[in-house]
C-alpha cells in the first residue's frame, strides 16, 4: 500500500466518522452532556456511508460532501446558538486510566500488525466479504445481476461496501481496505463500552469492563480478520447503549431511539444475524409501548430511524439478489425439530463455549462477576425499561440462534463448530455493557453515606 | 473490607488483561508474513491471465476452473476446492465455474506435473509459465 493510498483511505475513514459525529451531536438531547456521540460516531457514520454507497453509487462523493458540509453547518450553528455537548467526564491520571491508554495502544499497534500479515482476511473474508466488496468495485452497474454468482449472495452489504468505498476514496483496491475498517470498528466497541458505563456508573468498572473486552483475544482476531462479525457486535451494542441512554437520560425526548432504529437497521444490513435483532427488539419497543412505558412518538422516532436500512435491506434481499434464506427449512424440519439429542448437543457445546469462545488465557468472567456482587446489583435496573429491553433483545437473540441450530440442515457438529463462538463473540459486548450497567456505582453507593452524614 | 476486596479483584482482572493481551501478542507474531497468504500468491499466479481476459475483451461471464486430476477423472481433492475458491475471488467480476470445460474460457490448472496435451476443442490463449494456462474454446467448423 503506497503512502498516497493509506492517506486517502484515512480520508475516507475521518468523513465517515466526522458524518456519524455530526449527525449523532445533531440529534443528541440538549442540555444532556456525555462523550458517547464521539464514541459512537464511527457505527453511525459507517452506516451512514453504507448506504449512501448502494443508493449513489456515481455521485457518491458529492452526496457525502453535501451531507458533511450540511450537517457540520448545521452543528456549528448549534453550538454559536447552545452550549456545546460536554463530557460529564473528568480524564484523571490514575493508573487504571494509563493501563487503558496503554492497551489501547498495544490493541491497535497488534491488530495493524494482523491486517499486514493477512491483508485479504480470513477464509470467510475472501469466499464473501471482500468478494461482494470486489463486485461492487469492479463490476459497474452489473453488480447487481453477477453478485448471485458468489456465496451468500443475500448477506447484508454494510462491511462490503464500507471496503469497496475506501477502494474508491484510494483509487485503486488495495486488499488492506477490509482490515483498516475492522480495526476502527474493534476500537469504536470499546469506546462505546467505556463511555457508556463511564457515565452511567464510574470510571473504575468502565476501565476494567473495557479491559475485559480489549483483551479478549478472539475478538481482536476476528475485528482483523474482516469477518461482520465485530461490525455486527458494534450495532448491538450501540442500540443496548442508546435505549439506556434514553430512558436513563432523556425519556422525554426522542431522538437517541431515532438513532437507536438506525443502529438497528445497520445490525441487519451488516449480517443475516441482525435481521433477527430487527424483529426481536423492535418486537421489544413495541411491548414497552404497549405498556405505556413509551411515547407513541418515541415509537414512531425508533421506527423512522430503522426505516432506511430497513428498506434498503428489503429491496436487496428481495429485489436484488433474491436469496432464499429459507435453507434452514430444507429436509426434514419436523424430524429434527422432535430430535432431542440436537438440543442437548447444542446446550453442552455452548455451555463449553461460553468459557472458551474469548480464547483468554485467564477467564475474566468470575472475577468480573464477584466484582459486580460485592458491588452489588443495582435493583433498579430490574424495572428500568433500557436494560429490560437490552438484556431481553440479547436473551431473545440467542434464543433466536438456539432455534437454528435446532432445524439447521447442515451437520450440526459442523455447524456448531464453525460459528458458535463467532455468535457468541457477537453478543459480548452487548453482554459485558448490561453486566456493568446491573451493578452499583461507586456514586451509588456514596449517596446514602453522605445523606447519613448530613442527617437528611 | 469492601474495598479492599475490590481491589485485589481489580488487580486480578488487571493480571489476566495483561496476560490474556500477551497471548493475543503471541498468536499475532506468530502469523506468517504477508507475503505469504495463499490467496496473496494466488492472485500473483493469476494475474497474467486476467490480464489476457482482458485483452480478449471477456471482461464478464462464465470462465471454467479445471484441475488436470479432475480433468483425467479423479476426485477432486480439498486443495483444488479451495483453489477454485482463491480462483473466484480474484477472477471477479468473471464468474468461475467448477470443473467446467463447457465454456469460452477455462484455466487449466496442472501445478506439480508436467505440461499436458491441450485438450481436444481448445487453444492455448495465455500459458502464465506457472502451472496454470488459459485456454480459449474454438468454435466448431
Amino acid at each position: 500500500m503506497s503512502e498516497a493510498v493509506l492517506l486517502l483511505s484515512l480520508l475516507g475513514l475521518f468523513v465517515t466518522v466526522a458524518i456519524g459525529y455530526f449527525f449523532t451531536a445533531l440529534l443528541w438531547p440538549r442540555g444532556i452532556d456525555s462523550s458517547l456521540p464521539f464514541a459512537i460516531a464511527p457505527a453511525i457514520g459507517a452506516g451512514l456511508s453504507s448506504l449512501i454507497f448502494f443508493l449513489f453509487r456515481r455521485p457518491m462523493f458529492t452526496v457525502e460532501a453535501a451531507l458533511a458540509v450540511s450537517l457540520g453547518a448545521a452543528w456549528l450553528y448549534r453550538r454559536l446558538v447552545s452550549n456545546p455537548i460536554k463530557s460529564g467526564q473528568r480524564w484523571s491520571m490514575s493508573f487504571l486510566a494509563l493501563f487503558l491508554a496503554a492497551v489501547v495502544g498495544i490493541v491497535f499497534a497488534g491488530l495493524t500488525v494482523r491486517v499486514n500479515r493477512m491483508p485479504h482476511g480470513y477464509w470467510d473474508a475472501l469466499a464473501v466479504w471482500n468478494s461482494h466488496a470486489r463486485y461492487l468495485f469492479r463490476d459497474g452497474t452489473s453488480w447487481q445481476e453477477h453478485i448471485r454468482n458468489t456465496f451468500h449472495p443475500g448477506y447484508g452489504l454494510l462491511v462490503p461496501s464500507m471496503t469497496a468505498r475506501l477502494w474508491r476514496y484510494a483509487g485503486e483496491e488495495f486488499p488492506d481496505a477490509g482490515g483498516l475498517v475492522g480495526i476502527l470498528l474493534t476500537l469504536t466497541s470499546a469506546a462505546i463500552l467505556i463511555t457508556t458505563l463511564w457515565e452511567l456508573r464510574d470510571y473504575r468498572l468502565a476501565v476494567i469492563v473495557g479491559l475485559i473486552l480489549l483483551t479478549t483475544s478472539s475478538y481482536l482476531e476476528v475485528g482483523a480478520a474482516q469477518y461482520a462479525d465485530v461490525p455486527l457486535a458494534v450495532y448491538f451494542l450501540s442500540t443496548v447503549a442508546l435505549v439506556y441512554f434514553h430512558f436513563e437520560k432523556a425519556p422525554d425526548r426522542s431522538t437517541l431511539l431515532l438513532l437507536a432504529g438506525l443502529t438497528t437497521g445497520c445490525a441487519g444490513w451488516t449480517k443475516n444475524e441482525g435481521i433477527l435483532f430487527i424483529f426481536v427488539t423492535t418486537l421489544l419497543i413495541l411491548g414497552t409501548w404497549m405498556m405505556r412505558r413509551l411515547s407513541l412518538r418515541a415509537l414512531a422516532m425508533f421506527l423512522t430511524g430503522m426505516a432506511l436500512p430497513l428498506m434498503v435491506i428489503l429491496f436487496f434481499k428481495y429485489v436484488i439478489t433474491v436469496e432464499s434464506d429459507a435453507i434452514f427449512l430444507y429436509g426434514d424440519v419436523i424430524g429434527r425439530i422432535k430430535n432431542p439429542n440436537r438440543y442437548v448437543m447444542i446446550l453442552q457445546s455452548t455451555w463449553s463455549a461460553v468459557w472458551s469462545f474469548g480464547a483468554w488465557v485467564i477467564n475474566p468472567m468470575i472475577p468480573l462477576f464477584l466484582l459486580v456482587l460485592l458491588r452489588g446489583i443495582d435493583r433498579r435496573i430490574l424495572h428500568h425499561a433500557g436494560w429490560l429491553i437490552g438484556a431481553s433483545a440479547i436473551l431473545l437473540s440467542l434464543a433466536g440462534y438456539y432455534a437454528i441450530y435446532v432445524i439447521s440442515p447442515y451437520d450440526l457438529r459442523w455447524h456448531l463448530n464453525s460459528s458458535l463462538g463467532r455468535l457468541l463473540l457477537q453478543l459480548w459486548p452487548s453482554v459485558l455493557l448490561l453486566v456493568g450497567l446491573a451493578a452499583r456505582s461507586l456514586a451509588s453507593e456514596a449517596l446514602p453515606l453522605k445523606k447519613h452524614a448530613t442527617g437528611d | 473490607m469492601r474495598a479492599a476486596l475490590e481491589t485485589i479483584i481489580i488487580g486480578i482482572l488487571v493480571c489476566a488483561s495483561i496476560i490474556n493481551l500477551a497471548r493475543f501478542f503471541e498468536n499475532t507474531m506468530g502469523m506468517p508474513p504477508r507475503e505469504a497468504q495463499d490467496v496473496g500468491i494466488w492472485e500473483n499466479r493469476l494475474s497474467g491471465i486476467r490480464g489476457a481476459l482482458i485483452r480478449a475483451g471477456y471482461g464478464s461471464g462464465d470462465i471454467g476452473y479445471m484441475p488436470i486430476n479432475v480433468f483425467k477423472g479423479s476426485r477432486m481433492t480439498t486443495q483444488e476446492d479451495i483453489n477454485w475458491v482463491m480462483t473466484r475471488y480474484v477472477m471477479i467480476p468473471l464468474n468461475v465455474r467448477q470443473n467446467t470445460m463447457d465454456v469460452p474460457f477455462v484455466i487449466f490448472d496442472y501445478t506439480g506435473t508436467a505440461q499436458p496435451e491441450i485438450p481436444n476443442g481448445f487453444v492455448t490463449e495465455f500459458d502464465s509459465v506457472n502451472g496454470l494456462l488459459l485456454l480459449r474454446k474454438v468454435q466448431a467448423q
